[in-house]
């Protein structure tokens, strides 16, 4: 027997409370730190954890912790805008696709083309192209994301064209784009939501192995993957560095996956009965 | 000499989000070998839920909380799944629904015959073919060795319900549940498939529990008619004082729809609101506030079950408790 | 033309084609709908008769043949122009789980049936209130989803919504079938109260001979994509002319005289059915009429 519906609740609420943290951090940075994020000190280099810098200080002597917060602001942002666009794109694409067969040819073509890269692979070879910095990241990560859910979109879509709700609004007279409006996507949101969130783990995932692998968000501006990537060279010396942001990294992946898990399971039917 | 299939007050739960439901109340029934006995009711009434908690098929979280299910003499429902399962294949079978969802898509119609006569009889290979041909064929299935070789995707809906009943009656159950066996079926396949279950069931000295909505496949098929209402037993009865002569207002209504229907009429009568929902709490009878005759004794007390004055029977109503004299 | 006729249907064809597969799902149909009748089809699964209602509507465009909605020939009409038709005929359908959005409450399910009729010039609080009422439901209910009624109230919110736009006709595709008996013979009360409220007429489509025989005028009995006899319910009813015809009514089954269907079961059933059958695939496109309303397809 899987979860009951009750944990899967739970789940939910869990992962939310869990994001909720890391989302006042970042929206808070300024609050909580009166350090400037871009502020070297080559007399406090390296520095280990203590009173003033409660996570430490970098190579270049800046406070970790300020670092921190302002690369959660710039994760999410970034992890934000990727998921928003890439569900426009989605949506838009996998509606049309459904509802006017003749254009799947070439959409859905064009949709598995993208899906056959690696996704990783994908965003690494269009942030090269691109170039560096954070408008760029999100173009290339929103390209690699928006086809899996334009495929999901696409699917739940011909699911509710099914029904006969679908005719009975067809039969009163009322145009396509009312009905993608009224029936459609009302009907299709929960399925789709349930990606949104895995899309929203996974951009800030794929940000932070971007940044780590240098053709991400420009030095110095502070990113989790990118501090990932500057302590990578004081591991054994000063392992604080590396240490925070990779947490922190995995603290709001682990938040999104349990969101999205909780979601997918409250929806799947056969859970249901089940519970 | 003891009931063939005995259930006594069977009371069942459902648990729901937070609370529990009771899905049937104090039912019991009770059946000799080679006699047959229909449940009549609306979806919703229990009927199903009945028969399957004698193979112990229902939901997890379905419960029996009250009463026990005798088959010959064995309590079913304090058995171990792997020795009802025994007694499942070899002595009760079943008839489902929907028969696309009874049989396995994936395996062709000679293996899934030959796996009760595997299990339960032991027969070898070459009997079990044979055997497999001899069940088709006594389903009403004319070149049975051909179809052995088919999946059942590749039959139409009415071969597929032959092919399950064959499946049923594949090791002599002395016990044949249908479950809405011709729900699914169009008007002339359902004539033929009730056929061919009254010869089965004549040929084989099986006694059969049929479940339906519709009193016309009742009247076909067995002797004794329950009629359920909201999870209870209202009345109880032969399948002819059932018909010509129900006492109980919803068998009353029920039959006489039924009736109307079938011989052409102008106006049909209407009973007026709808089943009340099992969570619901009625003090008293289900049927009170559909009721032409309802009183405030009706409102407020559960009848009970009473003999009937003319006959074996047994109905459910306040009408026939305070005026007896009258019946 | 007859003034009455609102609906008329000639030579109608549709085949559908499952990789070399061909059906012939509808096989040159005619028949004719007069205004405020209640005219019936016939038929087992398969047979064609729901997707018949279907090209009515144009869900699925016909291969051949007319289809005439008061006086305008509707088949070759662009999807465009005949959306300003749609309104005037409508579609109740068997399943009253699957066919009302479960994400819109009942208020806002029938208003947009009511604003689809652009003539609808009253107040839409009123004519939701009106529409509610009539089909026996609380204005309280308007609040509610679908998922809050049970399989009998649905579909009268269904039936709401088909006479919202106040068609002409209405297509009813085996409305009663899911339905429990009691629940049935309201629905089917409550079709024929509103017909005679507002006139319309049904096309009723269904497997269920007897409701058929309640409900219906006029009955076409439909087998393999074919009309193989129309005529007025008596005459189907009472002097049944085609072999399947005779088929179809053998099947219903009798709750009082069992000794006539016992001796029936006795001859083979699944033979005659063959029969039936073979005689249908082979039946020629004659018509051989018996009364002025009553025909049957005739054998070659």
């Amino acid at each position: 027997m899987s979860m009951n519906k009750k944990n899967v609740n739970s789940y939910i609420a869990i992962g939310i409370i869990l994001l909720i943290i890391p989302l006042i951090l970042g929206l808070l940075a300024n609050v909580l730190s009166t350090y400037d994020p871009y502020e070297t000190d080559p007399l406090i280099r390296l520095k280990s954890p203590n009173s003033e810098h409660i996570m430490g200080t970098d190579d270049l002597g800046r406070d970790v912790f300020t670092r921190t917060l302002y690369g959660i602001r710039i994760s999410l942002y970034i992890g934000f805008m990727v998921t928003f666009f890439s569900l426009i794109i989605g949506v838009v694409v996998g509606t049309v696709s459904a509802f006017y067969p003749w254009t799947s040819r070439i959409l859905m073509r064009l949709v598995d083309g993208i899906m056959a890269f690696p996704t990783i692979i994908l965003a690494i070879s269009l942030a090269g192209i691109l170039g560096s910095g954070t408008k760029n990241i999100i173009i290339a990560l929103s390209i690699s994301y928006f086809p899996m859910i334009a495929r999901i979109t696409k699917n739940a879509t011909l699911e509710v064209l099914g029904m006969e709700y679908i005719e009975s609004a067809i039969a009163l007279g009322k145009n396509d784009l009312y009905i993608i409006f009224n029936y459609i996507l009302p009907n299709i949101a929960s399925r789709v939501m349930v990606q949104v969130t895995f899309t929203f783990a996974m951009a800030i995932l794929n940000e932070s192995i971007l940044s780590f692998l240098g053709v991400g968000i420009k030095v110095p501006t502070p990113s989790l993957g990118g501090m990932v990537n500057d302590g990578r060279n004081y591991i054994s010396t000063a392992p604080w560095i590396i240490t925070f942001p990779g947490l922190i990294i995995s603290w709001i992946v682990l938040s999104l996956n349990m969101i999205g898990d909780g979601m997918r399971d409250a929806l799947d039917p056969r859970c249901k009965n089940r519970g | 000499m003891c009931k063939l299939l005995n259930i006594e007050n069977l009371t069942i739960v459902a648990n729901e989000k937070n609370r529990k439901v009771k899905i049937t109340d104090n039912v019991s029934l009770s059946l000799n070998s080679g006699e047959s006995m229909g449940i009549i009711g609306e979806s919703g009434c229990g009927k199903s839920i009945t028969a399957l908690s004698i193979l112990g098929l229902n939901n997890p979280n379905i419960n029996i909380i009250d009463g026990n299910i005798f088959f010959e003499n064995i309590c079913l429902n304090k058995l171990s799944s792997g020795n009802l399962r025994k007694i499942c294949g070899s002595k009760i079978g079943m008839i489902f629904q929907e028969p696309m969802t009874a049989l396995n898509p994936v395996f062709t119609i000679e293996q899934q015959l030959s796996e009760p006569l595997k299990i339960h009889l032991k027969l070898s290979k070459s009997a079990i073919k044979s055997k497999c041909i001899e069940l088709l064929e006594s389903a009403g299935i004319k070149n049975a060795s051909a179809m052995l070789k088919y999946y059942p995707h590749q039959l139409s809906g009415g071969m597929r319900q032959r092919v399950v009943i064959a499946m049923a009656i594949a090791c002599k159950p002395k016990l044949l549940i249908a479950d809405e066996p011709t729900t699914a079926l169009d008007v002339t396949i359902q004539a033929q498939i009730l056929h061919i279950i009254k010869k089965l069931i004549k040929e084989n000295n099986m006694a059969l529990l049929i479940i339906s909505h519709d009193i016309g496949v009742i009247s076909k098929l067995s002797q004794e008619v329950s009629v359920m209402y909201s999870g209870e037993i209202i009345e109880q009865d032969s399948k002819t004082n059932i018909i010509e002569n129900p006492m109980h207002p919803y068998s009353e209504k029920l039959i006489n729809s039924a009736k109307e229907l079938n011989n052409g009429c102008n106006h049909l009568s209407v009973v007026n609101g709808s089943v009340p929902r099992p969570e619901e709490n009625i003090m008293g009878c289900k049927f009170a506030a559909r009721c032409e005759f309802c009183r405030n004794i009706c409102k407020e007390k559960k009848p009970s079950l009473i003999k009937k004055n003319n006959g074996n029977g047994y109905v459910r109503c306040w009408k026939y408790i305070n005026d007896q004299n009258l019946y | 033309m007859d003034e009455n006729i609102i609906l008329q249907v000639n030579n109608l064809n549709k085949q559908f084609r499952s990789g070399n597969h061909k059906i012939q799902a509808i096989n040159n149909i005619s028949f004719n709908v007069k205004k405020g009748e209640t005219f019936a089809l016939v038929g087992e699964s398969g047979c064609g008769k729901t997707t018949t209602g279907r090209l009515l509507i144009k869900l699925v465009d016909a291969d051949s043949g007319e289809i005439i909605f008061k006086g305008t020939n509707i088949s070759n009409l662009s999807n465009n122009k005949f959306r300003k038709l749609r309104p005037s005929i409508q579609i109740i359908f068997q399943d009253p789980y699957g066919s009302l959005n479960p994400r819109m409450k009942i208020k806002k399910l029938l208003s947009e049936a009511v604003k689809s009729n652009t003539e609808n010039k009253s107040d839409i609080n009123d004519v939701i209130w009106e529409l509610i009422k009539s089909v026996g439901l609380e204005v309280s209910d308007l609040d509610k989803y679908p998922h809050e009624f049970s399989g009998g109230q649905r579909q009268r919110i269904c039936i709401a919504r088909a006479i919202a736009t106040q068609p002409d006709l209405i297509i009813c595709d085996e409305p009663v079938s899911a339905l429990d008996l009691l629940v049935q013979a309201q629905i089917l009360n409550l079709l024929k109260e509103l017909q005679k409220k507002y006139g319309f007429s049904y096309i009723f489509i269904s497997h269920n001979l007897s409701v058929v025989r309640y409900i219906s005028d006029r009955v076409a009995v439909m087998c393999m994509g074919k009309i193989v006899e129309e005529g007025t319910t008596e005459e189907i009813f009472n002097n049944p002319s085609h072999i399947y015809t005779k088929l179809l009514l053998d099947s219903i089954l009798d709750l009082t005289d069992n000794e006539k269907s016992e001796d029936l079961y006795k001859t083979y059933y699944d033979d005659k059915y063959q029969v039936a059958i073979d005689y249908v695939s082979k039946s020629s496109s004659k018509l051989n009429w018996i009364s002025p309303t009553h025909y049957v397809l005739q054998d070659i």
